[in-house]
């Protein structure tokens, strides 16, 4: 099978729509999204695997006349993310649970102002914020939504989106001006 | 670090996301996993609800009665046949003990048996066990070895046999032929069940004490069932061994009668009393537990009558 990415204006006007064009569409937006909301590419494959297929399942449920094709996606994206942050949450905890009974080598402060915000680093401190704010970052800046449409997909008005994320931001920025010192 | 900034570092972190295209092929390469069908579920709840209903069945026989009235579970469960407390039979060493009726109450439970060939009576040995697996032992037996009828009264069923119903099974390893001493004796081992419901006893209030001579009777506790009458009468002046003795008051009747006689009568005045136990306490009181059988017609008038050296007194018990 070869893949072809569309793109997503094409889907708004029709009234149905195929796992192929969903697909097509949204694939590399909820890659982007995936990327921001997870540490590593493995997860973060899984991530926009899951939710494509979620979407594909919930096709049936897509109803054009009540919303855009991209406000249905987004809240199913985004409800994915929730979940399997919610799994990785469990199994973090576990990792530090077994982490406190033995030895620790290294100390992960140090080693994120040794990286100087790099990339790794950013992950991580995205990784560590609310999941409300990195699911705001993640459609904002990964999946590139405009705030109106991240605030469809959350349910939140257009006014508070915008509030949200720069909230979000701000944490995101605090955390990494504290690290970098 | 500034806003912009930090907003372009994001966006270039999301362009090291997983490849789009290695994504779709993945995702379209897989069919959508089918939501489970439901009837798994739905069996599996099945089987948990008869298993439930089993044991409800088995512990709370009560409910077996309501359980064969369902459709399908009574027949899945086989209530119907387990709710057939009549009629069970067991054959060992070439004799047939089959349990024709059982009646528990408050104060007893009381077997009726047929054995064939006829039989005297089953052994001392013999005991009922209850759903919870609690021993009952014989209390008193009755039998007409011509005919091979026996009734046998066993303790009554304990708690919460009376809320639940109770699911009995008596066994048997030895039957005596003729009642003799030394009896002869039919060794085997011969099982019956059955389901019983058990009649809560209704106490009344109690009537005034009497004296009759040098005895004095005082009322303890008077109940009854819709098969039983059960009084008890604490008793001074007179003892077991006493009591135990004839009293010749009618020169006709050489044979003498009872010193002591409780007796209850049904509304038309036939005597209707079943057994009466006799034990000596401490500081001169004898208790004395009589049991009276009555048919389950309704409420009625009975009388108490307390005879003791051809002298006696009445008592009215009132069944309502």
């Amino acid at each position: 099978m070869v893949a072809t990415l569309s793109s997503p204006e094409t889907l708004t006007a029709g009234r149905t729509l195929t796992a192929e064009q969903l697909c097509h569409a949204y694939a590399a937006d909820v890659c982007r999204f995936a990327a921001l909301m997870t540490r590593n590419p493995a997860d973060a494959e899984d991530l926009a695997q899951e939710a494509l297929l979620r979407a594909i399942r919930s096709l049936r449920s897509f109803d054009a006349s009540r919303g855009s094709a991209a406000g249905w996606l987004w809240r199913i994206v985004a409800n994915a993310a929730r979940d399997a942050a919610t799994r990785r949450q469990r199994l973090a905890d576990l990792v530090v649970r077994a982490a406190l009974l033995t030895p620790r080598e290294s100390a992960s402060v140090e080693d994120l102002a040794l990286a100087n915000v790099g990339d790794a680093a950013l992950h991580r401190l995205l990784a560590a914020l609310p999941l409300r704010d990195r699911t705001l970052l993640a459609l904002r800046y990964g999946a590139g939504l405009e705030t109106r449409e991240v605030g469809e997909a959350l349910g939140l008005s257009p006014d508070s989106t915008s509030k949200a994320i720069r909230r979000a931001l701000a944490r995101l920025r605090a955390r990494l001006e504290e690290t970098a010192r | 670090m500034t806003s912009e900034l930090l907003e372009k570092r994001l966006e270039r972190l999301a362009d090291d996301g997983p490849d789009a295209r290695r994504v779709i092929e993945n995702v379209l390469g897989r069919k959508p996993a089918r939501r489970a069908p439901a009837w798994p579920r739905f069996a599996w709840s099945v089987v948990a609800a008869l298993v439930l209903v089993a044991m409800v069945a088995y512990f709370v026989p009560a409910a077996g009665t309501v359980v064969a009235r369902v459709p399908f579970a009574g027949d899945a469960l086989g209530a119907r046949a387990r709710v057939t407390v009549v009629g069970a039979s067991a054959t060992s060493s070439g004799y047939t003990l089959t349990l024709v009726a059982a009646y528990a109450d408050s104060t007893r439970t009381e077997l009726r048996l047929h054995s064939s060939p006829a039989v005297a009576f089953i052994g001392l040995s013999s005991a009922i066990t209850d759903q919870f697996g609690r021993s009952y032992h014989s209390v008193n037996g009755r039998s007409n070895a011509l005919t091979g009828d026996l009734t046998e009264e066993f303790e009554a069923l304990a708690w919460p046999d009376a809320n639940t119903g109770a699911r009995i099974t008596l066994t048997v390893t030895e039957l005596d032929l003729d009642g003799h001493a030394p009896p002869t004796a039919i060794h085997g081992k011969w099982t019956v069940s059955a389901i019983l419901g058990v009649d809560e006893g209704v106490s009344v209030a109690l009537p005034p004490p009497g004296t009759v001579g040098a005895a004095h009777f005082r009322f303890t506790s008077m109940s009854y069932t819709p098969a039983t009458i059960a009084v008890d009468v604490d008793m001074t002046g007179a003892t077991s061994q006493s009591t135990g003795q004839l009293y010749q008051e009618d020169p006709s009747n050489p044979k003498g009668e009872p010193v002591l006689g409780i007796e209850v009568l049904d509304a038309f005045g036939t005597r209707i009393t079943m057994s009466i136990e006799i034990d000596d306490g401490f500081f001169g009181v004898s208790h004395v537990h009589v049991l009276a059988g009555r048919d389950d017609t309704g409420g009625g008038r009975y009388t108490i009558r307390v005879t003791y050296r051809g002298q006696h007194f009445d008592r009215t018990l009132v069944v309502t």
